[in-house]
């Protein structure tokens, strides 16, 4: 199958490869997987005091339309307010991506992904200091 | 099955998943109601007579096989390709554990496809594959220990899917048993892991082939 341009652009140059420390308080983590095809992405972002998305790094082991689409949302992220970040759905991912019909699950895990990611900060937001350190 | 067909060829009484026409021979074609199991003719379930799909395979291959028929008539030649792609289907599925998983589900009517949304909701899972496909990436594949390493990582995932495997035919056996569709849950929930598994599997062969020839 061939892949769109704005895809291949991503999976060559992909942005915001990268880890953060979990444990960190503002950093939120996210984990998803796609079952169907054993795809596991890893999302993080890093929310300063005005609730505002100020670093988002991903790590994907799967297939370019997942890794493209992972590498997009860390770019359409930064810079955003939390709230910004989850009104993105993959209909938007996919869209810009041009995805075919079998590569949708793609997008949706990185939808996914976000909102996992601000689970996780808003967890640990919650929990205060015994949610670090872990 | 006692349930009688008729041969396409004589109209004689042919007995339903009967091969060739007990009167005049000829080849008869699948029969496209039955499934695997009952195709190679082996009790349904996860757990298979493996000695007996391997005999049940030969022996279909060599009674179906094309070159036989290259003198017949086109029907008969299209009979025997449709039995070769059947038996090549219902023995490339039951053979693997994977894909005799997830055809159990789909045959239970637990699962017709495989869910191609995301589980968010085993994050401890899905770090343990995240770590694992870390530290593949992280073999650099010029050096002279790769090999060894990814051997390592080898022996450390088969015996995480041999755990799967035997996880599932525990929940299997359970749902055959009792019927309860809790067995079939965690069932597929196993079948899942090992599917992660087994893509590790297959980008580890990648790189090892790239190991190994340098």
């Amino acid at each position: 199958m061939a892949y769109n341009e704005k895809v291949l652009e991503h999976y060559e140059k992909p942005r915001n490869v990268g880890s953060m420390d979990k444990n960190d308080v503002h950093v939120g983590t996210g984990m998803v997987g796609a079952p169907a095809c054993g795809d596991v992405m890893k999302l993080q972002i890093r929310v300063n005091d005005a609730g505002v998305i100020d670093d988002a790094k991903f790590k994907t082991f799967g297939c370019g339309s997942a890794i493209a689409s992972s590498s997009l949302v860390t770019e359409w992220i930064k810079g955003k307010t939390i709230d910004q970040a989850l009104s993105i759905k993959n209909k938007d991912i996919a869209e810009e991506l041009a995805l075919p019909p079998v590569k949708i699950h793609c997008s949706v895990l990185a939808e996914d992904a976000i909102r996992s990611a601000v689970e996780d900060y808003r967890k640990k937001q919650k929990g205060g200091a015994d949610a670090n350190g872990n | 099955m006692n349930a009688m067909g008729l041969c396409w060829s004589c109209r004689g009484g042919v007995p339903v998943g009967a091969g060739f026409c007990p009167t005049c021979r000829v080849i008869q074609p699948p029969d496209t109601r039955m499934d695997h199991f009952q195709y190679f003719g082996l009790v349904p379930g996860f757990i298979i007579d493996l000695a007996a799909l391997e005999v049940g395979y030969r022996e279909r291959q060599q009674r179906f096989h094309p070159d036989l028929f290259v003198s017949r008539s086109a029907a008969e030649r299209r009979y025997s390709m449709e039995h070769v792609t059947r038996l090549n289907e219902g023995y490339r599925i039951l053979k693997d554990p994977l894909r005799r998983g997830e055809y159990v589900l789909s045959v239970t009517g637990f699962r017709a496809q495989t869910p191609e949304n995301a589980t968010p909701s085993d994050p401890a899972f899905l770090l343990e594959v995240m770590e694992l496909r870390e530290s593949l990436e992280e073999v650099d594949l010029k050096r002279g220990d790769a090999v060894a390493r990814l051997g390592k990582l080898r022996s450390l995932v088969a015996a995480e899917c041999a755990t799967e495997i035997e996880a599932m035919t525990e929940s299997f056996s359970a749902w055959f048993s009792a019927g309860d569709q809790k067995h079939l849950q965690v069932a597929a929930r196993r079948v899942d892991r090992l599917r992660y598994f087994t893509r590790f599997l297959d980008e580890l062969d990648r790189r090892e082939e790239i190991a190994f020839t340098g």
